[in-house]
């Protein structure tokens, strides 16, 4: 099994209302050397990635499977078709080995897009 | 008579409004789940106002991605009539339909108000029956309707005249106080270059009887009907 974690942002240049207010309420709060709060979601998928294996009937290098590299262009796919609307958000994408598949916590690609 | 559809997604919540202004302007109107994906026989369609998949994700995110919208899209790409009003403008950028994105409004409340709209175009399946730089007063009911584009593509859309209503004062003048939501350029309302989708943040069919308080939105579903 692997879990995916998707991070999505608004991308740099678009105004972001919600971290100005909290960015205000910290001011408040005298936290006064915070600079700036951007505020974003946070996507967990947890993937059965044997299944996705042996229904494309590759018969993939484990050691890539560790890493979830194999996975990592279908991931991508699916944060740019549905999860991330890339006009106006930015994301990056971790995947990781969770319990289940007895490899370890291999973790993976930490990539990210702007 | 012609046959307009209006899609209902779960969320959906101005469906009858818009079925309605149909009828009045002199078509039928037709309700067409969004399950159902069959356009057969259809000679334009309305997505319409509510929170369609509840909102989750993005605005109109999940709807967009909804196999009906397939069909819209084949619907589109013939050229026909496509509207989307609220939720249903969001829809259609989420959709790829129209260009650029909605976004939270700048000031973060939901805001039900009327504005003043100045129709900036009306070469589009929804506004040849207005006059070019009308104002136009109906209502707006959002919380995501900060229009947003990339500079360039900003550009493009007011050099290409793509934009179809822009938020104004009463005597037509933009200011930065008619603008409800933030959008660039006060932008209210987007026409693809053949005019025939158009989206839109304020709701027309709300206003389309006197009983109602007004029916400036009385054009708007007639235009439709005479285009479809």
């Amino acid at each position: 099994m692997k879990k995916i974690e998707v991070r999505v942002q608004l991308r740099r240049e678009v105004l972001d209302p919600q971290g100005k207010a909290i960015l205000k309420v910290l001011h408040g709060l005298g936290y006064d050397e915070v600079r700036s709060v951007r505020a974003g979601k946070l996507l967990t998928l947890l993937v059965d990635d044997e299944a996705l294996a042996s229904r494309s009937g590759s018969a993939s290098d484990p050691a890539a499977s560790d890493s979830g590299a194999d996975l990592e262009p279908r991931a991508r796919e699916m944060v740019e078709r549905v999860l991330a609307n890339p006009v106006i958000e930015s994301y990056d994408l971790r995947i990781e080995t969770v319990a289940g598949s007895g490899t370890g916590s291999g973790t993976g690609d930490h990539a990210g897009t702007d | 008579m012609k046959r307009i559809a209006v899609i209902v997604f779960p969320g959906s919540n101005c469906d009858r409004d818009c079925l309605w202004a149909i009828e009045q302007a002199g078509a039928e109107a037709v309700p067409v789940w969004y399950r159902s994906g069959d356009l057969a026989g259809i000679d334009a369609v309305v997505l319409p106002g509510g929170f369609s998949y509840g909102d989750y994700l993005r605005a109109g995110a999940l709807a967009a991605r909804s196999p009906i919208m397939a069909s819209v899209r084949r619907f589109a790409a013939q050229g026909r009539p496509v509207v989307g009003i609220c939720n249903g403008f969001q829809l259609l950028t989420e959709s790829g339909l129209l260009p650029g994105a909605l976004l939270m409004n700048d000031h973060l409340r939901f805001r039900w108000q009327l504005v003043r709209l100045r129709v900036e175009r009306t070469s589009t399946v929804v506004t040849a029956a207005y006059r070019e730089g009308e104002v136009l007063e109906v209502p707006i009911a959002h919380k995501e309707g900060c229009y947003y584009a990339p500079p360039a593509e900003l550009k493009r859309l007011e050099a290409s005249g793509a934009v179809a209503f822009r938020y104004v004062e009463a005597d037509g003048r933009p200011a930065e106080r008619a603008n409800p939501n933030g959008s660039l350029q006060a932008i209210a309302g987007l026409a693809n270059e053949a005019g025939n989708v158009v989206g839109l943040m304020p709701h027309p069919e709300r206003r389309i009887e006197l009983v109602l308080g007004g029916s400036d939105g009385t054009p708007f579903f007639r235009s439709l009907v005479e285009a479809a």
